[in-house]
């Protein structure tokens, strides 16, 4: 889709204005009549040519393409999708296979040490963004307090071992240490903040129906509450019945996934591949509007987690503290996760849940991180 | 009924989605779209998304995700999201396979602009760091060099280098010592420089798939024109040059001819 003006509303204003001016000499109230509805419709008309023609003007950002948009699609698929299976795979042998009281009987007691521990369980159980929200989903309905929940779903994607390689690779040339521990104590720091949030607020109001349980097991975002099994995780049924069981389940969790987890692709294989990067670039000059800047560019470029600090590092123009930013809130929320988010979660919080981590981590990098790295001498 | 026609509707969504992972994987095309170190999850995905809907397709649902009738499928068993679940990820899928043309065309390289500094590719710094010829990361030219000691050869014997070679080259004095002197030919494609006497020779390189590619480039002197169109694929055989300039080392190729070329057998560098 290419943006031209093809004249056509330019040649009519002209036409019309004509007709106007021609009225305007005829002395009769009709024609007056008829002057000011053609003078004030050439008026109008030229009014909504000039606005698309700034319109036009501002569109020169964005160059789609179906070849780019096919290309890319495919390529976010061919990588996303694997690790959505994967997800889905585990939910489905959690499901099956393992009781909710091994999965309550996991974690602290105490609310806040949880909590904690949750945004540590990446280091153990690793998954990247693409494949944590159907296991999160299947360990909520488990009984995981939803606070566990959202801490986990939003640190493992970046408190995983291979996303702390491959960050200490990417910047191996620019203070590696200190960008991966940045990086990790960020990202966690951010999950946990909004964990213990959303502790306190009401899950029936944030899940979505069906990944809530009924208001008569008195569960709070906080409590730990063991639920009643499913008829196969502790039913007594043979192991075949439960492996089918837990493929069906798998696959279940797959299909509902894959389905957000497509449109959030093709969403982002749109601007990924028609909108002009280079805009960006003068914005490096200023701290704040950097930071803003690379937040809102890793929402649209949507890269997974073990890659996008490869991408990150090549952005030398911008200060160290934005492409922070760009690391951090990038697996926390981007286009996909707009979508796959919504398997889990009501439309509200999942806007409310982008807006807040956009403000908190752009204000944690403009107010502590950067002064973090001034020390460091960046 | 309707429990039926969801049943095959979503067998029939993961049968397809793993046939195209399949197909990609074992005719070669997932080769313009990955790192080769996400290749193999595109078979075993393939394969479980059939296996999967296989399964799928010989059960029926039991509810067993249920907990007091409270299900977290909720829409699994409804035929219209059942052909939602069809469409959104099967056709589109499918569509995508028929319609892609496994490449980028220019805008792309407009819209994503050029890695400017070599360093920044993977490998790149680590060459500058150790200055060792052995720290080449990533170079295909260090495997043959590693070999034989000299550069890899096309068939008429001269140098077959690649972009990010020559990029590497900039950091590295011995790699630029074997290379300065030789006639070299670089494959890439072609976009036009501000005169007819130079242009661009672009590759691109990608970290895990093409959606995080982005355009490198070898600046090309050439003695005139060059009769070919933006983004075809073109081979250059010539000379590389370097200059030193405030510290940093900057290559220009001097080419002898430019011809238009196959597109190497994987269009993207990594």
């Amino acid at each position: 889709m290419s943006w031209q003006d093809d004249g056509e509303i330019g040649e009519f204003v002209s036409c019309e204005a004509e007709l106007g001016a021609k009225a305007f000499q005829l002395p009769n109230s009709f024609n007056l009549l008829r002057w000011l509805i053609f003078e004030r419709a050439g008026r109008s008309l030229r009014a909504i040519a000039s606005h698309r023609r700034r319109l036009i003007e501002t569109m020169t950002w964005f160059a789609f393409s179906w070849q780019n948009f096919w290309f890319s699609f495919l390529a976010l698929i061919f990588e996303g999708i694997p690790f959505v299976l994967l997800g889905s795979l585990i939910s489905g042998v959690i499901a099956a296979f393992i009781p909710s009281s091994v999965i309550t009987g996991l974690l602290p007691k105490n609310r806040l040490v949880a909590t904690l521990v949750s945004g540590l369980l990446g280091i153990i159980f690793p998954v990247c963004e693409c494949g944590i929200v159907p296991i999160v989903r299947r360990l909520l309905h488990k009984g995981l307090p939803l606070s566990c929940g959202v801490t986990y779903m939003l640190a493992s994607p970046i408190v995983n071992p291979i996303v702390i390689f491959s960050t200490f690779f990417a910047f191996r040339a620019q203070a590696p240490a200190l960008n991966t521990g940045l990086r990790l104590g960020l990202g966690y720091l951010v999950a946990v903040l909004v964990g213990f949030a959303v502790g306190f607020l009401n899950p029936n109001a944030i899940l979505r129906k069906g990944n809530r349980k009924s208001s008569s097991r008195k569960r709070t975002g906080f409590r730990i509450a063991r639920l009643p099994d499913t008829q196969s995780g502790n039913s007594g049924t043979s192991i075949t019945g439960k492996t089918v069981g837990a493929i069906r389940m798998a696959s279940d969790d797959f299909l509902e996934t894959a389905f957000y987890f497509t449109i959030g692709a093709a969403i982002a294989a749109t601007f990924n591949t028609a909108v002009d990067q280079q805009l960006i670039l003068p914005l490096g000059s200023q701290t704040t509007l950097s930071i803003m800047a690379m937040m809102a560019l890793s929402g649209i470029l949507t890269l997974c987690s073990t890659s996008d600090a490869f991408i990150a590092a090549t952005f030398v123009t911008f200060p160290m503290v934005a492409r922070l930013a760009f690391l951090v809130f990038g697996p926390m929320f981007d286009l996909k996760l707009l979508f796959l988010y919504s398997v889990l979660f009501r439309k509200r919080f999942v806007i409310v849940l982008g807006v807040g981590l956009f403000v908190l981590v752009g204000l944690l990098c403009a107010c502590i991180i950067v002064h973090i790295y001034a020390s460091q001498g960046f | 009924m309707r429990a039926k026609v969801s049943n095959a509707l979503n067998g029939l969504t993961l049968v397809g989605l793993g046939s195209v992972f399949l197909l990609f994987y074992l005719n070669g095309r997932i080769d313009q779209y990955l790192n080769p170190i996400f290749r193999p999850l595109v078979l075993i995905a393939g394969a479980g998304a059939v296996i999967a809907g296989l399964v799928y397709l010989l059960t029926t649902h039991s509810g067993q995700c249920c907990v007091d009738g409270d299900c977290i499928h909720r829409h699994i068993n409804n035929p219209a999201w059942s052909l939602a679940f069809f469409g959104v990820i099967c056709l589109s899928v499918l569509t995508g396979a028929t319609l892609s043309k496994d490449a980028f065309d220019q805008k792309i390289v407009a819209n994503r602009g050029f890695v400017e500094d070599a360093t920044k590719l993977p490998g790149g710094s680590s060459l500058r760091a150790s200055n060792s010829q052995n720290a080449v990361l990533g170079a295909h030219i260090n495997e043959a060099m590693s070999g034989s000691g000299d550069l890899p050869r096309a068939e008429d014997g001269n140098a077959a280098l690649e972009v990010t070679d020559l990029l590497y080259a900039e950091t590295q004095e011995p790699l630029r010592k074997t290379i300065t002197g030789k006639t070299v030919e670089v494959v890439g494609q072609f976009i036009p420089g501000a005169t007819n006497d130079q242009f661009k020779l672009v590759r691109m390189f990608m970290w895990c798939c093409v959606a995080d590619a982005r355009p490198i480039y070898v600046p090309v002197e050439v003695s005139g024109p060059v009769d070919v169109s933006d983004m075809e694929w073109v081979k250059v055989t010539g000379t590389a040059e370097f200059s030193t300039n405030k510290g940093q080392t900057h290559v220009i190729l001097k080419a002898d001819s430019v011809e238009s070329s196959d597109p190497p057998e994987e269009a993207m560098l990594y």
